[in-house]
């Protein structure tokens, strides 16, 4: 299958140059080409870099996802540069950054260990985009993460596709389910003290109908 | 200040070693690393950068590193396995003074 065609946005010269500094010379155009060409040849200096790794992730990710969102709205969004794809391609862009130092304890006097911001928000996302018929369009941590201790909101805002609710579920009993994943993944991967986990719903898309079932020509 | 090449090379793959570290990213400043590179990848004699920077001050020893985390580990328990790892390998080095061991995950999963 043909990975779908993903709207990029326009963005200026220095913005350009931050990313490729981020992405270690890359942009996200060029990775995404790299998923294109289904990595080959490989390139040392996009697998080696965390940065680029996370981006990948986060693609192949949004491509699954689209794959199962109804065509149309797929085009409709396409058209656009404010939608709910071209949303998530711009914060892809934002959160490679390694963003601040998060402390983790040590008994050692020599230690300084910690998490990078990217690193906490990379598996946030993973957490989130893999429950299923949720996409994480923006994830933030609202407080001073470089304090120990301090009190740290998480914010995300998701899109929600039908395929992923239960028969009968609400989107409130969806998010519980994220808020919950997220959680789980705070308290195993950092030492942060959470707040709350704030969630907000921006988008709701239409997933496309299952296959033709058994008799149904196919083309 | 100087760069110290002390027992950095077998570091990597002590590192890589420790249960949950599924990557090492290089440590150094960006544009440095990068150049480095290029120069190995065109001039066949010269090294790859090490991803681990060890550097002479002097109080001792300033060691980084910059890992990757497998998803199914935490990964505040895996970064101090590298740091205690680190300081194990030095021990058994000549135990020399050690400043600093930071430790830094950057990806996880």
């Amino acid at each position: 299958m043909n990975a779908p065609d993903i709207p990029f946005v326009a963005f200026d010269p220095e913005e350009l140059a931050e990313e490729q500094a981020r992405l270690s010379g890359h942009t996200i155009e060029d990775l995404n080409d790299y998923l294109d060409r289904g990595r080959t040849p490989s390139d040392s200096s996009i697998d080696d870099s965390p940065a680029c790794t996370t981006a990948l992730t986060r693609l192949e990710r949004l491509r699954a996802a689209l794959r199962r969102v109804d065509s149309a709205a797929v085009d409709r969004e396409s058209a656009g540069t404010d939608g709910w794809v071209a949303t998530i391609i711009d914060s892809i862009r934002l959160e490679t950054r390694a963003g601040r130092r998060i402390p983790l304890t040590s008994d050692s006097p020599v230690a300084r260990l910690a998490l990078t911001e990217g690193a906490v928000i990379g598996v946030l996302r993973t957490a989130g985009d893999g429950i299923d018929g949720i996409l994480i369009s923006r994830c933030r941590l609202d407080g001073d993460v470089t304090e120990p201790g301090a009190q740290i909101t998480v914010r995300l805002e998701v899109s929600v596709g039908a395929d992923g609710m239960n028969t009968g579920e609400s989107i409130t009993a969806l998010t519980s389910r994220l808020r919950a994943a997220v959680h789980a993944v705070l308290v195993q991967q950092t030492e942060l003290s959470i707040a709350a986990v704030d969630i907000t719903v921006t988008d709701l898309y239409l997933t496309t109908p299952p296959p033709s079932s058994e008799g149904e020509a196919d083309e | 200040m100087s760069e110290s090449a002390v027992a950095a090379g077998e570091l990597d793959d002590y590192i890589l070693a420790v249960p949950g570290v599924d990557a090492l990213y290089p440590a150094g400043p960006l544009l440095t690393t990068v150049v480095a590179s290029v120069v190995a990848a065109l001039i066949p004699s010269v090294a790859a950068p090490n991803p681990i920077v060890v550097v002479e001050r002097s109080g001792g020893l300033s060691i980084a590193a910059n890992i990757g985390v497998a998803p199914d580990h935490a990964a505040p328990d895996v970064c101090r396995r590298v740091h205690d790892a680190i300081a194990e390998h030095f021990r058994h080095a000549g135990d020399p003074v050690i400043s600093e061991i930071a430790v830094t995950v950057a990806r996880i999963g």
